[in-house]
């Protein structure tokens, strides 16, 4: 589905080079469940977002359904990334003047889905996360993890074939946190590539695979299943 | 999609309430001034435009020269050279002339009985040129027979109520006079430059010469009479640059080589002004009425367009200092797929829609402000609203281009966000628009530094100009129009008991008789010369006739010699002069002039004392060399000095010793105080206006401010709560936060005092006598502006000081 090959990623300050990420390789078939851990600034995030789109790297070649993204036209990236990325963060990030059922609507707006079939597909996914009684609701009078629910679904409404979670459960407690999992197994199940960035064991555990960052380098996996602790 | 552009959009309004207010009020603010000021130079520059013809009407002028040295400038003219203009160039379609002629009219079935002004002698080409329209009468014929006048509606109810006025007479009492109505005509607009409530036939006062034993006919020959004020039309096509470029020639060819003229050294020209420019751009000497002032308008249209853009730079500034709030919500849409040019079109729309909201409230505000708003500019029909289609097109045109241009901006700050650095971690603005905001705010201050100054320098130069010694007194002085209607041999016998038996009663302490009062302009002028030397030249003095009382009773000082007196049987051949005068005439010191003898005309008179000048007329005007003479049965104006005593209980005993020996004439009087300090009502109207603008100006700038300070505020949270952990004190962190912008409004400080100098030091020299610009004026501006920023940025910066730090810092 995708590949990264000799990917960095640095800032410049001053006269020295900060590296973020170091040549990284790394490819993703479909329908796997990849779990990224890693310490803080080991560029967990910085990953997840260059194959989210949202970050350029500063060197290196990244293929997304056999087409080269780097050298892509910022509005064909575009039509790329509505097409087959979903993003669920940390925060949630739901816009707060809208409501369950328009933050949920607004990626089809942007796809420039008609009126009659927006509805259609809210409806269903509404339905299938059980959020039909919040729709009307604004996200400050939802819980955390039903805000993240409402993320999650708002990430899945254009029917994406990969699904980015930057830290989903980092603000929730652990019982919203095992069912936003649960929701993420069974979403893997029905054939949806997820990229989770996580700092916990547990969660890493529903992944297929679980990658390990360190100073912006990919760990080789050791047989003993060494514990970075963050 | 724009619908749920426009859900998000009007939630956006109500969430954010403080700003939205902030917003809205500030534009509304604007707008409303900006449509009022419109709606007032809309209104002032349509004077005169009521046809298509009248663009090819202009009007002449005279100025004149006396040793090569420009003398005066006239708004009136002689009567010979309209004719003769029309005869020489054939560019000259046709021409009418107006001279003043008050008249007191009766109507003798009904006895009504009034004093006129603003009636005219005219040609009978002045109906088709002033654009009068005649409800009744014929255009071609009504001005053309003697003794024929036509009036206007109001002026025709007031005499005959709701009868038909043609045909009927119109006497005047005391004079075997009457007039016949020959035509009713439409009240004259108000937006004319020209106050007409009757015309007289031309051949009226051509008979009326006659009649008094003039033989030359010198309302159609004479090249020396000038109180006519004459117009052109031109023939299709021509314009008046063609004529102008003519008319030295003819001013040399008809009164330059006159042998008087050239023997004291008199120059005149003639220049020519478009109709509809006279209300704005006229400011000579004996106008029609009061004029505008173009350059006061030219002002005011400014400021309407500053105070709007001040508004819309509150706009910008408020708007990005938003665009915090508004970063998340930018990024998590382009994370959801949003293109740029849809996020744009978003924050276009709700810009849109905040200007529409604001546009909705000025409109309210304005026509409900309308009428006051008139009525302070001093129009007189203030309810009536005018704004020409142009300035309408004007108005829509700069609200499209500010809504889009303000909203513009934001919406590219905005919407340039990377979603990266948005919804990750700590958001810092760039402080790439911030140099484009404190150049904004330079802006606002600058201007309002300026506004301040001017508020204060327009009220020192109006109160200067009332508390000015004046040179006499005109306190408690009641004057009253003169007696018209008695004959001039019954008059003295007639006067001297009225005034004999006025001084007996208690209350009046003087009754003093002159040609013209204080306030007035002098329209008797003539050539006076030295008889010694033998070769001066004549200057023009203005003549103001009084009887032996009138110096003494105004307090006028006189600084050598004596008034006239009794006692001297020849002080009828004598005058006194002002100090202007003397000097005009050459004369060292009073003390040479004394004594001296003159030529006027064909008499010789004798300067017996000089007065110290008095301010004739208001100190926008200098004082014109004056010359004062005998005239005991001057019977334009009866001055009456009033103890402080029961003043209404006075003015009816005057009416009923009036009424007693002036039966015929009405009784009309003013107080003389009130009507000298009308010469500065334009200027107080000017100095309120300013004073409005100024405030309102101000007021936009800091709600401006304050958005700006609360969004540099948020922006500086974390540096606050740092620095309140390292133990700064809260005196500490409200300076720190207030120094960046005091030193914004310095350098605004800075930039607007030369400008503001040279503006307010044009301003001034319109005046006469003037204050002179102190720096002073400056220092209180400065101080006022700054003490402003600074209250308006305390209330967030203070709130932040004493905000708790651990809330600050605590980073997710």
């Amino acid at each position: 589905m995708l590949e990264l090959k000799g990917i960095y990623k640095w800032f410049n300050t001053g006269n020295n080079r900060t590296f973020i990420l170091k040549d990284i390789d790394l490819s993703v078939a479909e329908g796997e469940f990849i779990s990224i851990m890693g310490p803080s600034g080991s560029g967990k995030s910085t990953l997840l977002n260059i194959i989210g789109m949202l970050d350029e790297p500063s060197e290196g070649k990244y293929t997304f359904m056999r087409e080269d993204v780097l050298k892509m036209k910022e509005k064909q990236r575009s039509a790329l990334y509505k097409q087959y990325i979903g993003f669920v963060f940390q925060a949630y990030h739901l816009i707060d003047e809208l409501t369950v059922y328009e933050n949920i609507e607004t990626p089809l707006i942007y796809q420039n889905i008609k009126t009659p079939e927006r509805k259609a597909m809210v409806g269903d996914i509404l339905d299938r996360f059980n959020i039909v009684g919040k729709k009307d609701l604004f996200p400050t009078q939802l819980s955390g993890g039903q805000q993240q629910l409402v993320g999650i679904a708002r990430a899945l409404i254009a029917k994406p074939k990969l699904l980015l979670a930057d830290e989903p459960t980092g603000n929730l407690n652990s019982k919203q946190g095992e069912e936003i999992m649960s929701w993420f197994s069974e979403l893997n199940k029905e054939g949806v590539a997820i990229i989770q960035v996580t700092h916990s064991e547990k969660n890493a555990g529903y992944g297929t695979r679980i990658i390990n960052l360190l100073d912006g380098m990919i760990v080789p996996p050791s047989p003993k299943g060494e514990k970075q602790l963050t | 999609m724009i619908s749920n552009y426009f859900k998000l959009a009007v939630r956006n309004l109500f969430k954010r309430k403080g700003y939205s207010v902030l917003n809205i009020l500030g534009l509304a603010i604007g707008m409303t001034c900006c449509l009022l000021i419109f709606q007032y130079v809309s209104y002032e520059k349509s004077y005169d435009q009521f046809s298509e013809k009248q663009k090819q009407i202009v009007r002449l002028r005279l100025d004149s020269y006396q040793q090569g040295v420009l003398a005066w400038q006239s708004a009136v003219v002689y009567p010979a050279i309209g004719p003769t203009l029309k005869k020489d160039y054939p560019e000259v379609e046709d021409f009418c002339r107006l001279l003043p002629n008050n008249l007191i009219l009766t109507n003798t079935k009904t006895n009504v009985k009034f004093r006129e002004t603003q009636g005219y002698f005219a040609d009978p080409s002045a109906i088709k040129m002033l654009g009068v329209q005649l409800l009744n009468g014929d255009p071609d014929k009504a001005l053309n027979e003697p003794d024929n006048m036509i009036i206007s509606e109001t002026m025709s109810k007031k005499y005959f109520g709701n009868a038909e006025a043609m045909g009927k007479q119109l006497r005047i009492p005391g004079r075997d006079r009457s007039y016949q109505v020959s035509g009713v005509f439409k009240d004259h607009p108000h937006n004319s430059h020209l106050r007409i409530n009757y015309l007289c036939s031309y051949a009226t006062l051509v008979s009326q010469l006659k009649a008094n034993g003039d033989t030359s006919n010198r309302a159609e020959t004479s090249f020396g009479w000038y109180d006519f004020y004459t117009y052109l039309q031109l023939k299709p096509g021509i314009e008046g640059k063609e004529l102008a470029s003519k008319l030295p020639a003819f001013c040399d060819r008809y009164m330059n080589n006159d042998e008087r003229n050239k023997a004291n050294n008199l120059k005149y020209t003639l220049s020519l002004i478009p109709l509809s420019d006279i209300h704005l751009y006229s400011n000579y000497k004996y106008e029609a009425g009061v004029n505008g002032n173009g350059r006061a308008v030219r002002f005011m249209f400014l400021i309407g367009f500053i105070i709007m853009a001040i508004a819309w730079v509150n706009y910008i500034n408020l708007s990005t200092a938003r665009s915090v709030e508004r970063g998340k919500e930018v990024g998590v849409r382009k994370v959801l797929g949003a293109g740029k040019a849809q996020l744009i079109r978003q924050f276009l729309l709700e810009s849109l829609l905040l200007n529409l909201v604001a546009l909705l409230i000025a409109c309210c505000a304005f026509y409900m402000l309308v009428p006051t708003f008139n009525s302070l500019m001093g129009r007189e029909e203030p309810a009536r609203f005018a704004m020409s289609n142009a300035y309408l097109v004007l108005f829509t045109g700069l609200f499209a281009a500010g809504t889009l241009l303000s909203g513009l901006y934001p919406a590219f700050v905005i919407s340039g966000y990377k979603p990266v650095s948005v919804l990750k971690g700590a958001f810092k603005n760039t402080s790439k628009g911030l140099l484009l905001r404190k150049g904004l705010i330079i802006g606002q201050f600058g201007i309002s530094v300026l506004l301040i100054a001017g508020t204060i320098i327009v009220f020192r130069q109006v109160n200067f100009m009332r508390h000015q010694d004046l040179g006499f007194n005109i306190n408690q002085t009641l004057v009253l129009d003169g007696s018209e209607t008695v004959s001039d041999s019954a008059y003295m016998n007639t006067y001297q008991p009225f005034k004999e038996e006025l001084l007996k009663q208690t209350g009046i302490q003087g009754v003093a008789a002159s040609t013209n009062v204080p306030g007035q302009e002098i329209f008797w002028t003539t050539g006076i010369k030295r008889m010694n030397p033998a070769n001066a030249e004549s200057v023009i003095l203005h003549h103001l006739g009084v009887d032996y009382d009138f110096i003494p009773q105004f307090q006028v000082k006189m600084i050598a010699g004596r008034n006239f007196s009794k006692d001297f049987s020849t002080d009828e051949n004598a005058a006194i002069l002002n100090e202007t005068a003397v000097s005009a005439l050459g004369f060292k010191d009073p003390a040479e002039a004394m004594g001296q003898k003159l030529i006027r005309r064909r008499d010789t008179i004798t300067i017996i004392g000089i007065v110290q000048s008095f301010h004739h007329q208001g100190l926008q005007k200098a004082i014109d060399p004056q010359v004062i003479l005998l005239v005991p049965d001057s019977r334009n104006s009866y001055s009456i000095k009033l103890s402080s005593a029961d003043i209404p209980k006075t003015i009816a005993t005057v009416q009923n010793i009036w009424n007693k020996y002036f039966p015929d004439d009405p009784f009309n009087y003013f107080f003389l105080d009130d009507f000298y300090n009308q010469q500065y009502k334009a200027d107080q109207r000017f100095g309120k206006v300013f004073t409005l603008f100024a405030m309102l100006a101000i007021l936009i700038g800091c709600l401006g401010l304050l958005g700006l300070s609360s969004y540099n505020i948020l922006q500086r949270t974390k540096e606050i709560g740092i620095r309140k952990v390292l133990g700064a004190s809260t005196q500490k962190v409200v300076y720190i936060l207030a120094k960046d912008f005091l030193v914004v409004v310095l350098i605004a400080f800075v930039v607007a005092v030369p400008f503001t100098w040279w503006l307010m030091h044009n301003w001034l020299h319109e005046f006469a006598y003037r204050i002179n610009i102190d720096w002073w004026i400056f220092l209180i501006a400065g101080a006022i502006s700054i003490a402003i920023a600074l209250i308006t940025i305390s209330f967030q910066a203070i709130k932040a000081a004493i905000a708790n730090p651990v809330k600050s810092l605590r980073t997710e």
